[in-house]
């Protein structure tokens, strides 16, 4: 069952993306209508030494409105390809009024530096763009939590909890289960046209040769490092514990036996319950290591924190780790 | 994929291994290509003898459902595919042989008998 309704949906579309692009729109035409600007405009400053980048008013505009449609688009397809689920999740709202605030913000942030340079001749001269950021950083806040609140909520469906199964184990049986997991198709291809465009960039950096170039290498090689190794994961469980280690060795999440209460199979929906995937927090601090939507195993442990992995088969790990529990709490 | 093996029963351990994995093929929840824990690792999670573990992936190999390489490991080989008909076939046979309240020793000596 989708989370909104037709109704729910045309409202979503009016603030989270109507809004915001004819916030964006209007702030394009009064820049297009301003007759007194230096031409070329003042765009980029550096740190202390007056404008170091200049450009023309189109520039903006197409910077302005590519990124307000950019996230009107996502917080839109967000809302739209939502699932009802058990449990109420705030993504929905965040979406839209990230949406709004956004648009708001680089509208005003970026119509207002324009303003201060109407009437001057020559750009260099043009004023500290701080000040019109600033303000309508703030103007937008308040803004963004009325289209928080003016988004509907998502519907919830009641789920019958479901009878957790419990593999019958003789006293003294040997048992191991694992499992590799991985993302599907679609999310590596899109993570390695990421990473081709982020290595064009770094090319591009470096080329310029500026001294600033240096993080612009560094800080994506990070990036590409840390997703590389949260991406394949193998789940595994024996008498002793149940582990989630990643393909590479680290991290690494093992439970032992003795700290588990239950666990049980349940459908996952990343977005939803965990605003996306990987290694993540989700409601109620659920810790969850999530790679697509659908199948997953989830391990209820003594002090009450709940972990979840998406995995296949993973109502046989479920079995066992019930079985074993049940074994362990017989023999004592 | 799930190894279940218990010492307790009267088949040797290593059939009940051999028998483990080819479950998990029928049930495709192993598939071509995939590898298999290590016999060392195996060995060390179940508490049995590594030469148990040895002997019941020989039992595979020389069935071809699996390859024994050094470095690389027990890997499953295509043959797993052909036993999807058997897989298909299986909850046939014992759910008729549920109906006439055959015990699974009796489906077992009939199967015995017809090969």
């Amino acid at each position: 069952m989708p989370a909104y309704t037709s109704a729910q949906r045309v409202r979503i579309v009016i603030v989270g993306a109507v809004v915001p692009l004819l916030i964006a729109g209007v702030g394009i035409a009064v820049m297009f209508s301003w007759s007194d600007l230096p031409d070329p405009i003042a765009i980029h400053w550096g740190q202390s030494d007056g404008p170091n980048g200049f450009g023309t008013v189109t520039e903006l505009a197409f910077l302005v409105g590519l990124t307000v449609l950019f996230f009107a688009a996502i917080a839109t397809l967000g809302c739209f390809t939502m699932r009802a689920g058990s449990t109420q999740s705030y993504v929905p709202r965040l979406l839209v009024a990230v949406s709004v605030w956004l648009s708001v913000f680089l509208t005003g942030g970026i119509v207002g530096t324009v303003a201060l340079q109407r009437g001057l001749v020559d750009a260099t001269s043009a004023p500290d763009p701080t000040l019109p950021l600033l303000v309508s950083c703030l103007i937008a806040l308040p803004i963004g939590a009325a289209a928080w609140f003016l988004t509907p909520r998502a519907a919830t469906i009641a789920v019958e909890p479901t009878d957790a199964p419990v593999l019958d184990l003789g006293t003294d049986e040997r048992v191991l289960w694992q499992r590799s997991v991985g993302p599907n198709a679609a999310f590596v291809v899109v993570l390695v046209i990421a990473v081709l465009l982020l290595m064009g960039g770094v090319v591009l950096a470096l080329l310029t040769g500026e001294p600033e170039s240096v993080p612009l290498v560094v800080i994506p090689a990070i990036i590409v490092f840390a997703t590389s190794t949260t991406l394949f994961w193998k789940v595994r469980v024996d008498a002793k514990a149940v582990t989630t280690r990643s393909s590479v060795g680290w991290p690494r999440f093992r439970y032992p036996l003795s700290e588990i209460v239950a666990a049980r199979a349940v459908q996952l929906e990343p977005l939803r319950e965990f605003g996306g995937w990987g290694i993540r927090v989700g409601g109620g601090g659920r810790l969850g290591i999530v790679l697509r939507s659908g199948e997953a195993l989830e391990v209820e442990r003594g002090n009450g924190r709940v972990f979840v992995v998406t995995v296949d088969d993973a109502s046989t790990a479920a079995a066992l780790i019930n079985g074993l529990v049940r074994r362990a709490a017989v023999t004592g | 994929m799930l190894i279940r093996v218990d010492p307790a029963s009267s088949i040797p351990l290593f059939e009940q291994l051999a028998a483990a994995v080819r479950s998990e093929v029928l049930r495709e929840s192993v598939k071509a290509g995939e590898r298999l824990p290590s016999a060392r690792d195996l060995a060390e999670t179940l508490e049995i003898n590594v030469h148990t573990v040895l002997r019941g992936y020989q039992v595979l190999r020389d069935e071809g459902l699996i390859e024994l390489r050094r470095g690389r490991g027990a890997v499953v080989t295509d043959r797993a595919r052909e036993y999807a008909a058997l897989a298909a076939v299986l909850p046939q046979l014992v759910a008729e042989a549920k109906r006439l309240d055959l015990s699974p020793t009796a489906l077992a000596a009939l199967i015995r008998e017809a090969y």
